[in-house]
């Protein structure tokens, strides 16, 4: 039913040849009133809607983060600093703030440089090392964050492959392993990032500096670094939120290192100290909120990029030989090192015990709960996508064009959404939503509002970017052939919105699939999800189920992307004929 | 222009699958456990688990949901749910933590016949709480470790504090394990305060790691990364009958035990459901079953006298309950 209108629909923008259109024509005057009593419809729809998504937005998202805020607040004796000095007081609570910020800024240094190693290699290199090296980059995102730490342990642990290969006393456990396992778990947003930058470069000042006789060496540090310097610099950024914000790999190689986002986690359901949790929570969401905002305020269109000059890659200059060579050693370890990660977890997989009977086996797929927690690891990472994206979208179409009042902020409270650490929202969640007049606590709907909700800045930033391309004045022409508002969006502007569409849902459905921080506080009897459940099984040490878990989770969420790229491809071909 | 767009169409029918698809799974699990579903936390290993649910499930004919937690993290977590418990049933938990959730008033008063054969110092006079197995700390050591490292086998709490045993021995962090709050606990019980927290400094120094789980020490030691772990018996012996070159130690001195407690929520979903299957992990059947994972299950007529009775510490879990915010808060100040 429902395709058969939007196919209709979809006619009467080019030719209007539509039935009801003709008939309208014909009876002006009923026309007209049809005309005046849609725009009242309009208006009163228009307006409620955006009232009922502020609401969504306001509880969903604001609201948690405000009960945090309040929690860490309150003390025996009333409202009052005092979590707070006590924070300060012990030094095991104030080394976590402090650890938590020496990682982040180690793992983000690191990544600027290797990011942009991968990027570059990737734009600039040869053909099959370029391929080689964009696939590596991207490599670690489908896999769940804190795999890379299961995969660590069992490579350099005191016992692991390594230490009796080469028969050293190796510690894999605290910094090295997780700087290790972030660097790992987080390149693929800095290649990515870096790599639009490099690609999107204009090259005539390269060119002309090689014309004119300069070397690759001093062409890439005089001219392509300053130029993709804010580029590196937005990617920092945002990998040392996530950096700030990592639960799993701490938790899994941490050793006795305390940091923000696990402690806070441990403070909360461990010790039962939800004050003290809020408080590092509150720790927790300040550096993401405060770099949010440079990021969307101050950085944003600062990029030195010429958009509107053909594509740099297009040029293929060649790489100089001793600048690849150069290049390759800096990023050959970590390639290595990522592809014995996922070698391991596939060794894992098929083993009895990895290192010490190292026999082949099945069992360790047939495991009943994780299989069942495979299976609501879909419905919940596909509804959390769905939710991200419809109304992601939609939010981003009113902010644009309805200009609907408060609109800045909305999109500031999406962002906050996302900004913010999951260990928070979970928290959050759990404050606000475990009393009437919303009890959700032990529902999968919960999960996938949290997830959906903490995902909807994806949503609301691909669909600004996307309109902000799309000239208004198709928009207008469909207005003045006689579609109504609503008509105009479903046949005009999201058949046009396709890409961020498409950007969005993949994007949340892939995070959904391997999120941890929050839906941890979330899950209840029987709504395990296959990231939480690897998490608990390798926290046990039952490394064979760990590792074929993790492995069924990356073929499952490899298979869900290839189906949806179908889908994306299947779609976009209908409305290029269209 | 004829073959009209079908990305909207596309798109819809996807949204609307995607929904079917949910719905339809919901509802078919919904169908399947609508008045048999019981709901659990536990404190329980999720190899444990693995065998005894199928087991109960098919002599109740319920349909058991389970999640594991720690102990300590299901009583912060019935506690933030109070008075809507997201389980019904506990089965699974330190003995100090059931007294504490007593004593909050979460609990439901159990009055079954099944409880009869049950001991009077394993259940709660007033039938809140009961035992369904004890368990106690233990020494796991890995021998071929030991033996590769040059280092003798320890065999009492004492021993621990060998100076050649400095970064060698795995432990956990009593915040989050309830074995180690255990240890700790019933350490500083049987050598006083005093003494205890000395010891415990002394041992510290010799401390690679405090893991987050109680089981976590026993599979270190198993897979070779380090040679002495303080875990409890049943873990270590899980290791030892899987082929690991490991030997669990009970300590010379005496080691502290706990009752492992099975507890039914107070005005839970399906009540009904928890109470039947309560009564059946305590009953003779059930704690034959129990048996099976377990070396030291409650009920007498299912009780294993062949195995040697380890010497225990008299352990006050009730005091324990009491100090426990004071003991955590020192532990921390101490060693983290």
């Amino acid at each position: 039913m429902m395709a058969e209108n939007t196919e209709k629909n979809a006619t009467g923008f080019h030719t209007p040849s539509d039935e009801k259109e003709k008939a309208g024509c014909m009876i002006p005057s009923f026309n007209k009133c049809i005309d005046g009593s849609r725009k009242w419809i309009n208006k009163l729809s228009n307006s409620s809607f955006s009232i009922f998504l502020a609401l969504l937005v306001l509880s969903f998202i604001l609201l948690p983060v405000c009960a945090v805020l309040i929690k860490s607040f309150i003390t025996p004796h009333g409202l009052g600093i005092g979590n707070y000095l006590h924070f300060f007081k012990k030094s095991y609570y104030y080394k976590a703030l402090i650890n938590s910020l020496i990682l982040a800024s180690t793992t983000t240094s690191i990544l600027s440089l290797m990011g942009f190693v991968f990027a570059y290699l990737s734009v600039r290199g040869p053909r099959g090392i370029s391929r080689f090296f964009k696939f590596t980059g991207m490599l670690p995102l489908v896999a769940p964050p804190f795999i890379f730490s299961i995969s660590l342990l069992l490579l350099g642990g005191r016992n692991g492959i390594l230490a009796n290969f080469f028969e050293a006393e190796i510690n894999i456990y605290g910094w090295y392993g997780v700087i290790l396992a972030q660097v790992i778990t987080f390149l693929p947003i800095a290649f990515v990032m870096i790599e639009n930058v490099l690609k999107s470069m204009d090259s005539d000042l390269e060119d002309a500096a090689s014309n004119l006789g300069a070397n690759q060496g001093i062409i890439l540090k005089d001219i392509t670094l300053p130029l993709i310097v804010p580029g590196i610099l937005k990617a920092a950024l945002l990998v040392f939120i996530l950096a700030i914000a990592d639960f799993g790999n701490p938790i899994l190689i941490g050793g006795n290192t305390a940091f923000l986002a696990t402690d806070a986690y441990l403070l909360w359901v461990g010790e039962n100290n939800p004050n003290m949790a809020a408080v590092f929570c509150v720790f927790l969401i300040i550096p993401g909120i405060i770099i949010f905002t440079v990021h969307k305020y101050y950085l944003s269109g600062r990029v030195y990029t010429a958009i509107q000059s053909r594509p740099g890659g297009s040029t293929h200059r060649a790489i100089s030989s001793p600048l690849l060579n150069a290049l390759l050693f800096f990023a050959t370890p970590l390639v290595i090192i990522i592809i014995l990660c996922f070698g391991i977890i596939a060794f894992g997989a098929f083993t009895k015990l990895v290192m010490v009977n190292n026999a082949f086996t099945l069992e360790h797929f047939f495991k009943d709960m994780g299989l069942r927690a495979m299976g609501s690891s879909i419905i919940f990472a596909l509804n959390a996508a769905a939710i991200a994206t419809a109304l992601g979208i939609t939010l981003s179409y009113l902010l644009i064009r309805k200009q609907i009042p408060v609109a800045g902020i909305l999109e500031f409270i999406s962002l906050i959404g996302f900004a913010v650490p999951g260990v928070v929202m979970g928290i959050g969640y759990l404050l606000v939503f475990n009393s009437p007049p919303l009890a959700l606590t032990g529902t999968l709907l919960i999960m996938i509002l949290n997830e959906g909700f903490r995902n909807l800045a994806v949503g609301v930033e691909a669909g600004i970017g996307k309109l902000q391309q799309i000239d208004i004045t198709l928009e207008d022409a469909a207005r003045d052939m006689g579609a109504g508002r609503i008509k105009t969006f479903f046949s005009i502007i999201l058949p046009l919105m396709h890409g961020a569409i498409i950007t969005s849902f993949v994007y949340t459905f892939m995070v959904s699939m391997v999120t941890v921080s929050a839906v941890i506080f979330l899950i209840s009897p029987g709504k395990q999800l296959a990231s939480v459940y690897i998490l608990s099984v390798a926290e046990q040490g039952e490394m064979g189920s760990a590792c074929a878990m993790s492995m069924m989770l990356i073929l499952l969420t490899m298979a869900c992307l290839g189906l949806l790229k179908i889908i994306a491809l299947f779609s976009k071909k209908n409305i290029q004929t269209s | 222009m004829n073959n009209q767009p079908g990305f909207p169409k596309v798109l819809y029918s996807f949204v609307v699958l995607i929904q079917i698809f949910t719905i339809s799974f919901c509802t078919l699990f919904a169908i399947a456990k609508e008045n048999q579903q019981v709901r659990l936390y536990s404190h329980n290993d999720i190899r444990e688990m693995e065998q005894l649910i199928p087991i109960a499930e098919t002599a109740t004919g319920l349909k058991i949901e389970f999640i594991r937690l720690s102990s300590s993290q299901i009583l912060a977590r019935i506690r933030a749910e109070a008075p809507n418990f997201g389980a019904d049933l506990v089965w699974g938990i330190l003995n100090s933590d059931a007294i504490e959730a007593r004593n909050s008033g979460f609990l439901h008063k159990n009055s079954s016949k099944e409880w009869n054969n049950i001991p009077d110092n394993f259940k709660d006079p007033e039938g809140f709480w009961c035992g369904w197995s004890y368990w106690y700390n233990t020494i796991l050591v890995n021998t071929s470790l030991l033996t590769k490292k040059n280092l003798p086998c320890p065999t009492s709490w004492a021993d621990l504090l060998d100076t050649r045993y400095k970064g060698e021995i795995v432990a956990s962090n009593p915040g989050t394990s309830g074995t180690a709050f255990l240890a700790v606990s019933s350490l500083l019980q049987a050598m006083g305060e005093d003494k205890g927290w000395r010891y415990l400094k002394q041992l510290d120094k010799n401390i690679a790691q405090y893991t987050k789980s109680g089981s976590a020490p026993a599979h270190l030691v198993a897979m070779g990364e380090y040679s002495v772990g303080i875990t409890w018996d049943r873990a270590a012996q899980i290791k030892r009958d899987a082929g690991f070159p490991v030997k669990e130690v009970v300590p010379m001195e005496g080691t502290g035990f706990d009752l492992d407690s099975i507890m039914v929520l107070r005005n839970c979903k399906n009540l009904d459901n928890a109470l039947q299957l309560s009564n059946w992990i305590v009953s003779e059947k059930g704690q034959k079953a129990c048996a099976k994972i377990r070396s030291r299950v409650v009920n007498k007529l299912a009780a294993t006298s062949a195995q040697k009775e380890p010497k225990l510490f008299s352990y006050n879990a009730q005091a324990a309950a009491t100090s426990k915010e004071k003991i955590l808060e020192q532990w921390k100040d101490n060693f983290r």
